[in-house]
């Protein structure tokens, strides 16, 4: 790639940046700015957000309820990332997220309890599997825009719901699923939220380094096309179809993986934890970070899983507040939080860029 | 299994039934889309808050069934009218999928508010028609039941002629194919998004008491409606009125003839099941016409 004529490189680049900014060229100004001024910025926030959450278990040992408060926010960011792949970058509109997230849970309890199956296995096993049938879903809705794929994952989601309940010998029916036992690594049992703590946090981990390799590969170059315009996309060549069941499989295997390593952490799992109400949760917070930005996304993770756990006691007021929230950041700031992120970003970065074009 | 050809008819007769409120709720849902472009989630909730209300004005107001039912009408078309102008208008030019998910949030909006204001339990409408079944040959006919196909069938015929035969419903077509064009030769073409939106409320209110009335009003009755509403619209062929109507008569005659064929815990799911069939092999609906023109 190369830069675009009329940009002007001024030759203020420092060494190590070059590769980077060149990569980043056919974006806009501000986002070349941003790469050369913010990427040792942005690697130090990562390395410090990493070792404070190193140290959270380490401090607050003893506090196994703040703890626990942290495995929700993990696992809530597992979920949401593959979300965000799904709805958020390639736009397909998909209530089925949390009935996959389900289906991952009753496969890793059905292999681990029945078949004596151990967690980790299980843990792939239960990831592919989701994938796969998110990937077969998304095939007839792969077809049209919008609203279409919404219907179908909004039925798929009510078929698996009622299947939950009713097909008993697999999913214990609507009473649920009991002693799912917990998982085990080279002889070691987990035990203490500690123990979770550290398991969720690498699945975090992992689904946001998924979810920003994604969205910077060509794929998720390509998936941001298909949501801005598919045909556009497909007179440049792209193969819309296959796309978009890629980036459902994607964001499936993530839900999936979250959904197993629940059944793991909570050792009981009923119909009840996958219902509508927890993807109303899941798109509010995509509404509120802004559908298309990872920053955002994980911010209002935090925010609605220590909110949710604050208005929990005044249920069901809590999703009331849900669905207003929702109203009010479409109303009012439709780019989410996201979208004020980049807005922020790219105000600065021309300021810096005025300031140094003076001090020349 | 021996089927029994008197009840299957049965069925197939109360599936008549169920289907005209479907129809009612395809009606909602295709008119909307028609005219906003959006799917709107909240239909489903609107049937089941008009249920409240007119349950409410029946037990509590001195007001008579007609007059309760004309109440609830109103309060939703208020209702449905003034949250578009206050939360939606604003939308239209944003991602279509960012106005779903708006009427996904005002339903969980509506859906708590009424479990806060009217309870978990589910209620039984007061008798207001002789319920004790007649029977016509092999059919057991209820009369309550005929007087709420003939109300439901008047809104779908009222309706109908009101589209095709108003001024104010022509605007509305008109506003439904291209709203630049409807704006040309002077339609005011924010409002007739509006009213779509009360007489959307409506239809689904309609739809809300007749479900009322045939089964019992729980809080959950929004949901399991407003997809079954769906699905009536997908299988005629969304935003097709009268394939619609057909739509919701089928959809309510296989599902129920498929509660006595297989078992009654899998209604649901072959009423879902049905939306993926479709979308997967026709997805313009199983009335769609060859040309692919939209009537509303």
């Amino acid at each position: 790639m190369s830069h675009p004529p009329g940009r002007p490189n001024d030759g203020s680049l420092p060494p190590g940046a070059t590769a980077r900014s060149a990569e980043a060229a056919p974006m806009n100004a501000a986002a070349a700015a941003r790469s050369r001024s913010g990427l040792g910025a942005r690697a130090l926030l990562h390395v410090v957000i990493i070792v404070a959450l190193l140290l959270v278990p380490v401090l607050f040992r003893q506090q196994e309820f703040l703890l626990g408060l942290f495995v929700k926010m993990f696992l809530g960011v597992t979920v949401l990332m593959g979300f965000l792949i799904i709805l958020g970058f390639s736009k397909q509109f998909s209530l089925g997220q949390v009935a996959i997230y389900g289906i991952g849970a009753y496969i890793a309890a059905n292999l681990t309890t029945n078949l004596g199956i151990g967690f980790f296995p299980a843990l792939l096993v239960s990831g592919l599997v989701a994938g796969v049938i998110g990937g077969l879903i998304a095939i007839p809705g792969a077809r049209f825009v919008g609203p279409w794929l919404a219907l179908v994952t909004f039925a798929f989601a009510e078929i698996v719901r009622i299947l939950m309940a009713r097909l008993k010998p697999l999913t214990g029916g609507s009473v649920g699923f009991r002693n799912i036992p917990r998982p085990e690594i080279f002889g070691y049992r987990f035990s203490g939220e500690a123990d979770y703590y550290f398991l969720f946090l690498a699945l975090a981990l992992f689904a946001y380094l998924v979810t920003l390799r994604f969205r910077h590969s060509p794929y998720g170059r390509i998936a941001l096309a298909i949501g801005d315009n598919p045909d556009i996309a497909a007179s440049l060549g792209v193969n819309v179809f296959r796309q978009r069941i890629f980036a459902f499989f994607v964001g499936s295997v993530l839900a999936g993986i979250a959904g197993a390593a629940f059944a793991g952490y909570t050792t009981y799992i009923s119909p009840e934890s996958f219902g509508l109400a927890h993807t109303i949760q899941y798109l509010t917070m995509l509404v509120v970070g802004g559908l298309e930005s990872i920053p955002g996304a994980l911010l209002a993770v935090v925010f609605f899983t220590f909110s949710h756990n604050q208005l929990m006691k005044w249920h069901p007021w809590d999703l009331i507040l849900d669905g207003f929230i929702i109203l009010l950041f479409m109303n009012l700031l439709p780019r989410g939080i996201g979208g004020l992120i980049t807005d922020l970003r790219q105000r600065w970065a021309l300021r810096r860029g005025a300031g140094t074009k003076e001090q020349r | 299994m021996e089927l029994d050809l008197g009840l299957l008819a049965n069925q197939v007769v109360w599936g008549v039934m169920v289907g005209i409120s479907y129809t009612l709720l395809a009606m909602a849902f295709s008119l909307i889309f028609a005219t906003s472009n959006t799917i709107n989630f909240a239909i489903g909730e609107f049937a089941m808050l008009t249920a409240y209300i007119c349950y409410t004005a029946l037990s509590k107001l001195p007001v008579g069934f007609v007059g309760a039912a004309l109440l609830s009408m109103v309060a939703i078309a208020a209702l449905a009218m003034l949250l578009e102008r206050i939360a939606f208008r604003r939308l239209y030019d944003l991602d279509p999928i960012l106005i779903l998910i708006g009427t996904i949030g005002l339903s969980s909006i509506i859906k708590n508010l009424v479990l806060i204001a009217w309870g978990p339990y589910s209620m039984s409408f007061p008798r207001y028609f002789p319920v004790e079944p007649v029977m016509i040959g092999p059919l057991l006919i209820i009369p309550q039941n005929v007087v709420v196909v003939s109300v439901g069938l008047a809104a779908m015929v009222g309706f109908h002629l009101f589209m095709t035969r108003t001024r104010l419903g022509t605007a509305m077509r008109a506003t439904a194919q291209n709203i630049r064009g409807a704006t040309l030769v002077g339609i005011n073409p924010r409002f007739c998004v509006n009213l779509s939106w009360g007489l959307g409320a409506v239809m689904a209110g309609i739809a809300g008491v007749m479900i009322a009335f045939t089964y019992n009003i729980s809080v959950d009755m929004g949901g399991a409606s407003g997809l079954k509403g769906f699905t009536s619209a997908i299988l005629g062929g969304f935003g097709n009125l009268p394939a619609s109507m057909a739509g919701g008569v089928v959809l309510g005659m296989v599902e129920n003839a498929s509660a006595e064929i297989f078992s009654h815990e899998y209604k649901d799911v072959v009423a879902f099941a049905v939306i993926v069939l479709i979308l997967l092999f026709k997805p313009s609906g199983l009335f769609a016409r060859a040309d692919g023109a939209r009537r509303i």
